[in-house]
């Protein structure tokens, strides 16, 4: 029993992190109707980045900070350098772009950090607590709550305020948003700037499990589309709840059938929604106008 | 006998209703218009007849008459891909040419479902295929010797005037053998003069070839000139249907729809 | 003469003239090895063209079905000791089949569920060959042998290119002459308008299908003759970054068009070589891959129907410039 407890935080903290690169990709494919295939290389060049900062400085907390602020500049300029140019061309020729900043991302991170698997230290160093006969790490429980309140700030934002309002406006008809004065393009940057920024929190807090290397956002990459879809892509709470689910959901499977397959079953997990509900859990599905 | 039938047809996107309990038949052989001011939901009806959209309700019946045989389909059984293979051909208001392929190949692709040949004896160019190629590349000549715009065969489709382009859909369609031929606004960027010779090919289209047609057109001209029988809509809603004169006597659509500008067709 | 017109006899004359040249000039095995991997991109290339350049659609897994063919034509020629000729087919029909369930599923949403879909797959794969041990032997790697057909062994690297371009020219006949037929006009009629192709009775699931099973039987093919070439494969060979560079391939060299598929091979195989001859910049990790990338970009940007169709590009910006010129007088 203590086994399923544990299981569970272990996957509502992975699931932090699916989370907070699900809501990164949605809140972008939203407003700017693109498919960022190049979140996970960024994030993983910004944790780099943390990693440098930390072996400068030695302190953690401006490692941190330091590394989203480069987050949000990272992810404004790409934007500006690759995507603005392009925003007339069709759908696939979009996702082809950002398909190839993987390649220059990931490529340059090789080339500037080198190819090692580095170790990053935990973002909370306490001890583990025993409650109730369940070994819980601190690290976790923060992880957890670091996600929740970034969420509930971040939904706050888009439900109760003007930048919300014109987030949300732009996600649902971007023409219709732009006749009505919102600066759409300063959306663009926007959402740009928020999602890289949560790439790279997910990319440090999950450092100390993968090591900081060039492939270490793989996984949280992969998951963070599955948690998409199966939360659903015309939703920003569908993916949030998608990730969470799917953290312990992944770790469930790793600990009850098997460990080696996990991602190939969990694989078929997505199959399975994209044949039962393509849409996701919170997904509408909307008559196209021909 | 009916080719179209219409009935209650209801269709609402998001909170607005679009068409509401739309009733109206087209007659077989007949050349038929729907008229109505703009965003009255005409190519909505077209689109839920060509199976682009559902609707939410009604009924739709297309009956084809074969050989001497009378088959009735009901239209909500078949996917958009399918109507043309019971008789049903439809050209687009913006014209919605293949950029890619020649004005031939536009053509041809009308033929594709009577195209012979699967993926195996297309890939090794089996004598089959060449033949079928062959045949195809003749009928597709043919109908463009009809439409007098043969010389353009190997030209790109996109690289022709506007009008051509118009008559090119048009040719692509009349490919299929259509019993019902669906035309979106097909004088639309026509002047005077392409407009009365497009009228004398719809009829000759009919004439020569007992092909229905049924269209939607803001010319009033055309439509007053050419169409046998008249629905107006106004709203999703019909206004009234009848021959021309009494569509152009009907207050409700002198209100609705002809206004003062119009009244040198009013005879 | 009218006969050297067509496209097919073409392929197949510049195919012979090929693969006699290394008989008569020698050219070194390393480079052998190069030519021979140029050869094979560019089938897989050809395949994933038709897909992405025809079709329009993206795949981010086509590395798995390559490997697929490659482990497949391993075992059916190792410990099922079949005729190499049966075990190319097989190598190209079993991925076929794959991708056919893969695409029933994936190809009735829109674009972006088959990229994510395909992207899982792709890892899903690589992961099973990393633990399915009975068939791919892990990390430890699989061993093939040099391909035979009716006794005749295909021992040296000059052989090898002669059957490699055989096999590609084929491959290239089959291509153009389905995307000179029905199916060919279907593609593009798909990919030019929508709803135009429906209403002409075009089933757009099932030639996105079609053009998603050529690509994968394409990708085994390739995956199964690079098996022979090699002669020994492991998992860590069938992972994104394949999948990425064959994007590339295509959007580099020129989407649908089967030139553009060889262009795009010879520049994928061949950057690298010369970065490497480049003192100074051989230094820098990774930089074909970033290049690769960076090209990629800008072929969408600024040249996007690739190096293969340069010149039209010019020769249509040059028309363009004249006709504004004419205008302004």
């Amino acid at each position: 029993m203590e086994m399923f407890w544990q299981t569970t935080i272990a996957g509502l903290e992975t699931g932090s992190l699916y989370a907070l690169a699900a809501l990164g990709l949605v809140l972008i494919f939203r407003t700017s109707d693109i498919i960022n295939f190049a979140q996970g290389d960024m994030a993983m060049f910004s944790t780099f980045v943390a990693f440098t900062l930390f072996n400068y400085t030695g302190s953690y907390p401006v490692a941190f900070i330091g590394a989203l602020v480069f987050a949000a500049i990272f992810g404004f300029l790409m934007e500006r350098v690759f995507i603005r140019p392009a925003s007339k061309a069709n759908l696939v020729s979009k996702m082809i772009i950002t398909l190839g900043m993987i390649m220059i991302v990931g490529g340059l991170a090789g080339a500037v950090f080198g190819t090692d698997s580095l170790y990053f230290r935990k973002a909370l160093l306490a001890d583990n607590i025993t409650l109730g006969g369940i070994v819980v790490q601190p690290n976790a429980l923060f992880i957890i709550s670091l996600t929740l309140v970034i969420m509930a700030v971040l939904f706050y934002v888009i439900n109760r305020t003007k930048v919300g309002i014109a987030i949300r406006a732009t996600a649902q008809n971007e023409n219709t948003a732009r006749l009505m004065g919102i600066p759409v393009l300063r959306i663009y940057s926007l959402s740009w700037i928020i999602a890289t920024v949560l790439g790279a929190t997910a990319g440090i807090l999950v450092a100390p499990t993968t090591n900081v290397s060039i492939n270490m956002m793989a996984e949280i990459h992969l998951k963070s589309f599955i948690a998409t879809v199966l939360g659903g892509f015309n939703s920003f709470i569908g993916p949030v709840v998608g990730g969470f689910i799917l953290g312990v959901l992944d770790n469930m499977v790793g600990l009850y059938i098997s460990l080696k397959w996990k991602t190939v079953i969990v694989y078929g997990l997505l199959i399975i929604i994209l044949i039962v509900k393509p849409t996701g859990l919170f997904g509408q599905v909307h008559r196209k106008k021909v | 006998m009916n080719i179209l039938w219409v009935e209650d047809l209801s269709i609402s996107f998001g909170g607005l209703k679009a068409i509401d309990n739309l009733s109206f038949a087209v007659e077989e052989k007949s050349i038929y218009g729907l008229i109505g001011p703009n965003g009255a939901g005409k190519t909505t009806v077209f689109n839920c007849i060509s199976r682009f959209y559902t609707p939410d309700t009604g009924k739709l019946l297309f009956r084809s008459r074969v050989n001497g045989t009378i088959k009735e389909y009901n239209l909500l059984d078949f996917a958009v891909h399918q109507v043309i293979g019971i008789g049903l051909a439809r050209t687009f208001q913006n014209v919605e040419l293949f950029k890619s392929l020649t004005v031939l190949e536009n053509l041809m692709v009308g033929e594709h479902i009577r195209t012979q040949g699967g993926i195996l004896s297309q890939g090794f160019n089996l004598p089959k295929v060449r033949k079928e190629e062959k045949r195809v590349r003749e009928k597709a000549m043919q109908v463009l010797d009809f439409l007098g715009i043969a010389h353009t065969a190997s030209q790109l489709a996109v690289s022709q005037p506007y009008g051509i382009q118009k008559l090119i859909e048009l040719g692509r369609a009349l490919l299929s053998e259509p019993r019902l031929l669906i035309l979106d606004e097909p004088a639309a960027g026509m002047d005077h003069t392409e407009t009365e010779e497009l009228a004398g090919r719809i009829r000759q289209i009919r004439d020569e070839f007992g092909i229905t047609i049924f269209l939607v057109e803001h010319d009033m001209g055309l439509v007053m000139d050419i169409c046998e029988k008249i629905c107006a809509i106004s709203f999703g809603k019909k206004l009234a249907e009848g021959t021309p004169q009494e569509i152009q006597n009907n207050p409700a659509v002198q209100e609705a729809y002809l206004g003062k500008g119009d009244e040198e067709y009013a005879s | 003469m009218k006969h050297l017109q067509s496209k097919p006899v073409q392929y197949v004359l510049l195919g012979l003239v090929f693969s006699v040249i290394p008989y008569i000039i020698p050219i070194p095995q390393s480079t052998m090895t190069i030519l021979n991997t140029v050869v094979i991109y560019a089938m897989i290339a050809l395949g994933f063209n038709i897909l992405l350049g025809y079709a329009g659609q993206i795949s981010l897994g086509h590395a798995a079905f390559m490997g697929l063919g490659a482990y497949l034509s391993a075992y059916l020629t190792g410990k099922l000791a079949l005729p190499f000729l049966l075990s190319l087919l097989l190598s190209g029909l079993i991925p076929m089949l794959i991708g056919i369930m893969l695409g029933l599923i994936a190809l009735r949403l829109e674009g972006h569920y088959l990229a994510i879909a395909t992207l899982g797959f792709g890892v899903a794969v690589q992961q099973i060959f990393v633990e399915w041990l009975a068939f791919t032997n892990g990390y430890s790697g699989v061993r093939a042998k040099y391909p035979s057909i009716f006794g005749f062994e295909f021992r040296s690297r000059e052989s090898f290119f002669v059957l490699a371009i055989a096999v590609l020219v084929l491959l290239c006949i089959f291509a153009y002459n389905l995307l000179k037929a029905k199916t060919g006009r279907a593609i593009l009629a798909m990919r030019d308008s929508v709803s135009a192709a429906q209403a002409m009775g075009i089933n757009i699931y099932k030639y996105k299908l079609v053009a998603f099973a050529l690509s994968a039987f394409y990708a085994g093919i390739a995956g199964s003759m690079y098996m022979h070439l090699i002669r020994f494969t492991e998992p860590t060979q069938w992972g994104i970054g394949l999948s990425l560079n064959l994007l590339a391939m295509v959007v580099i060299g020129g989407l649908a068009s089967i030139g553009g598929s060889i262009v795009g091979s010879v520049f994928l195989v061949l950057a690298p070589e010369i970065i490497k001859e480049v003192p100074g910049l051989a230094d820098i990790k990774n930089l074909s891959y970033i290049l690769t990338g960076a090209t990629m970009v800008l072929a969408i940007m600024f040249f996007p129907h690739g190096l293969a169709r340069l010149g039209m590009q010019w020769r249509s910006y040059l028309s363009k410039r004249k006709k504004n010129a004419a205008v302004n007088i």
